[in-house]
């Protein structure tokens, strides 16, 4: 089902139940999953080999936060989605204009938010 | 008669005496500027009376001008100034030379009685003042106390407000492991009394672990006791069939969460296929904590039905492994020896401490 052709999300999530969904749902609907990653350590790192047209990032890894995957994502200009049981008042401000899954996500919601990332990549990507 | 008329023209107060005990108990009360007293008088005589005036305290001070008209010969006046006079003056009185001592003295008496009022004035002043900044202090000290109790009340709002959101967090946070949970079941185990079985079992062990964990005030657990949690069913109800061994090992709650669901599926798998499945098999579970702070943990099955690889397959397998590898930053290793499954676990203690170690080889 997934060829090299097919979009490639990055996922960052370090519960290890809810990445294994992630991945489940983003390989049954044809993207290619690069990670799960449990750190943003172990996320940039995937991005020294990678470059993911899209990238899923859980707020909080542990003690940590996601953030700066996010910056790194940023200079690169991959789109990043949130995903987060806090509000989006939570976020930093430099990220809080970004798109926001709520969790608990349904798989529709979470779906549709990658397909309208996809869609605004600028063209050169 | 004379004298009366000589000092009205002072404009003070002139109290009448008309003999030596009257003078006496009319001193008793009233403060006087001075006295006039006349030597000769029936009865107790002015040096007597002066001697009175001079032995009681407070009429000590008041000056007294003798009137005498004796004349002005030395023994007389001797006496009269021994006895406490502070001046004489002579019968007949000419009225302006008495009125011009009486009003030396009232004039000095009254001069004191404004430095006392002066005095008394500042004292109350002083009084005053100390009060006023006695009250400020205390003041300022309950305002400091009112101060202090607003800033503890906000403290412990705003870590009440912190908690609630923590909270908030967990709970959006397991709900997301529940559906995740719940889809990942339903697509190794599509049969719906099977899926139902698999994912409220999967849902309790996750529910024993939190138990654990609530009664810990979410600190840290003994491994021991998220292996008996996570197994108690099969220790309890077929004693003797699985044995843990090894030193107190404290776990955070990452790590105890994760070990729990890994000894869930682990026993789940042998009840179903493993040395619980008949009733002579049993499973040793043991550990150790090497010294760089990481835990090997052994799952051997023994005297069970001969393994046939893969005893575990699809949605358990992938779980233990990803718990161990992702959640734990640890490693598994599954052995399908013919004897009976042999799991390997290794993983790192996140709250690792010297004190930890050493507490454990100790024991």
């Amino acid at each position: 089902m997934t060829s090299s052709q097919n979009p490639m999300v990055l996922v960052v999530e370090d519960e290890a139940l809810i990445a294994m969904d992630l991945q489940a749902l983003l390989e049954e609907a044809g993207y290619r999953v690069l990670g799960p990653a449990n750190s943003s350590a172990a996320a940039l790192a995937l991005l020294d080999n990678d470059e993911p047209d899209v990238a899923l990032l859980d707020v909080n890894l542990g003690r940590s936060d996601v953030f700066g995957v996010a910056n790194a994502l940023a200079e690169r200009k991959t789109r990043v989605i949130f995903l987060t049981g806090h509000t989006a008042q939570k976020l930093p401000p430099a990220h809080r204009h970004l798109p926001l899954v709520a969790k608990p996500y349904l798989p529709h919601v979470l779906l549709q938010a990658v397909k309208t990332a996809l869609a605004q990549r600028e063209p050169t990507a | 008669m004379a004298v009366w008329n000589a000092l009205e023209q002072l404009g003070q107060t002139l109290v009448v005496a008309h003999s030596g005990e009257e003078a006496l108990y009319k001193l008793l009360d009233g403060d006087f500027a001075v006295i006039l007293l006349d030597v000769n008088m029936p009865g107790m005589d002015g040096y007597e009376v002066a001697s009175f005036v001079r032995a009681r305290k407070k009429t000590r001070h008041i000056p007294i001008v003798f009137l005498t008209a004796l004349y002005r010969d030395d023994s007389s006046l001797l006496q009269a100034y021994s006895a406490g006079a502070v001046d004489m003056v002579f019968k007949p009185v000419d009225p302006l030379i008495l009125r011009s001592k009486v009003s030396v003295f009232v004039e000095l008496y009254l001069k004191q009685a404004e430095i006392q009022r002066e005095a008394e004035l500042r004292h109350r002043l002083q009084e005053e003042n100390f009060r006023v900044r006695a009250e400020k202090l205390s003041a300022e000290q309950a305002l400091r106390r009112s101060q202090e109790h607003q800033e503890a009340m906000e403290r412990a709002e705003a870590q009440q407000r912190m908690l609630i959101e923590e909270l908030n967090h967990r709970v959006k946070n397991m709900l997301t492991v529940v559906n995740a949970m719940a889809r990942q079941t339903l697509s190794s185990t599509p049969e719906p009394e099977v899926f139902t079985e698999k994912f409220m079992r999967r849902i309790d062990a996750l529910g024993r672990t939190h138990a654990l964990l609530s009664r810990e005030q979410w600190g840290t657990v003994q491994l021991a006791d998220v292996a008996r949690e996570s197994l108690e069913h099969y220790l309890v109800e077929e004693r003797n069939r699985v044995f843990l061994k090894g030193p107190p090992i404290a776990l955070d709650p990452k790590t105890a969460l994760a070990l729990g669901i890994v000894f869930h599926e682990l026993a789940t798998n042998a009840i179903k296929h493993g040395a619980l499945s008949n009733q002579q098999g049993n499973v040793e579970v043991k550990w150790s904590l090497n010294g760089d702070g990481a835990v090997k943990l052994d799952w051997n099955e023994n005297k069970g039905p001969e393994v046939r690889p893969p005893p575990i397959t699809g949605f358990g397998s992938r779980l233990i492994k990803l718990e161990m590898t992702h959640e734990l930053n640890g490693e598994v290793e599954l052995n399908y020896d013919s004897s009976g499954l042999k799991v390997v676990l290794g993983f790192p203690l996140t709250c690792f401490d010297t004190a930890q170690l050493k507490q454990g080889i100790a024991q």
